[in-house]
């Protein structure tokens, strides 16, 4: 059996050779978008980071004697309701950001598992269980009341 | 009280760094792996429908269905609301034809499908995107959340520090005799002698005056 492979034609070429040039286009336009919004992205993270550390320098310098608060200018963050106010946001992302991160362990045990159970049924009908829930906690049964 | 003031500002300056270390590092990567999860999940699901016997693995709907969940896990840590909206935009005034390269190739794939599976394929198409949509507005959201406090804030110091310095500056140019003052004595001391000379001048004529 001969194999035979038809050239594409003049116009198929041309297609081609255009639908080329437009994923090229794409992924160039696509790229230098990335560059820039990361860019950006990185000023504002790095940005917020130089401004911390400067204030931090600030006041080290205003604690170790060298100059006063009235000089430096950020005696604002001094007050204590505003500290407070940052205080919480840090403390309830802090506990937002532990929680969802527990939900999303427990979901990930759940998915995982239940395929996991299912394959290892195949070779093995007689698995034996650790009876802990879906998710991964304890089963209810074992808990001491 | 200037010690006191101090370890407040020192303890906002650390709070405001661990925002902004969740902000843009950890919620950032939380919601990646949310994302990641969630299209993988997802991808077992088609999996197992394919298992099933409902649709072929080879099949091109399949295969283009699953590269594409591929794609989205590969590439979440690339993508973000900004990106996409800039890539679409810039794409629909350029290179309008290129995005809608991936639809031209889905809609070829389930052609030969029945329309129970077709509809399936479909649902799962669309959930993949939705995963997507959430992904993309809710890292955007609370990393831009974050930003606005952190820059508010920097801001709000730099506007004071500036605020201080100009007042400053103008406290001491007012209290120093600047041209104003300067001016503002010079016309009254020579329109006071001025006058005064005039006043003598006057006197003098009108004595002599009276005089003769």
């Amino acid at each position: 059996m001969s194999k035979f492979i038809k050239s594409p034609s003049k116009q198929e070429l041309i297609e081609e050779l255009a639908e080329l040039k437009a994923q090229n286009r794409y992924i160039r336009q696509s790229r230098i978008i990335y560059l820039v919004t990361t860019a950006i992205n990185n000023l504002f993270k790095y940005g917020s980071l130089l401004g911390i550390a400067y204030c931090f320098y600030l006041i080290i310098a205003v604690l170790a004697g060298k100059t006063t608060l009235a000089n430096i200018g950020i005696s604002f963050l001094g007050n204590v309701r505003i500290s407070e106010t940052v205080a919480w946001l840090f403390g309830v992302s802090g506990v937002a950001f532990g929680y969802r991160q527990r939900r999303l362990r427990r979901k990930t045990v759940e998915h995982l598992q239940t395929r996991n159970i299912e394959l290892e049924k195949q070779i093995d009908p007689n698995r034996t269980s650790s009876t802990l829930t879906p998710r991964g906690d304890t089963n209810p049964r074992d808990v001491l009341k | 009280m200037e010690t006191t003031t101090a370890v407040t500002i020192l303890s906002t300056l650390l709070s405001l760094l661990g925002l902004a270390y969740l902000g843009f590092w950890a919620f950032r990567q939380f919601y990646i792996d949310e994302f990641r999860q969630n299209v993988f999940r997802l991808r077992d699901e088609l999996f197992d429908y394919a298992r099933a016997g409902n649709i072929a693995f080879d099949h091109p709907a399949y295969t283009t269905l699953r590269s594409l969940m591929n794609g989205y896990i590969r590439f979440s840590e690339r993508i973000s609301l900004v990106h996409f909206l800039f890539v679409s935009l810039l794409t629909r005034f350029t290179n309008r034809d290129y995005p809608n390269k991936f639809s031209a190739e889905w809609e070829r794939a389930i052609v030969s499908l029945d329309e129970g599976t077709k509809e399936k394929l479909e649902e799962f198409r669309n959930r993949a995107s939705l995963e997507l949509f959430h992904y993309l507005f809710i890292s955007s959201y609370v990393k831009k959340a974050i930003a606005i406090v952190i820059g508010i804030t920097l801001l709000l110091i730099a506007a004071l520090l500036k605020g201080r310095v100009v007042i400053a500056y103008l406290k001491k140019k007012l209290a120093r005799p600047n041209g104003v003052d300067t001016l503002a004595y010079d016309y009254t001391t020579q329109h006071s002698a001025q006058v005064r000379e005039s006043i003598d001048v006057f006197n003098t004529n009108a004595v002599a005056f009276g005089r003769a």
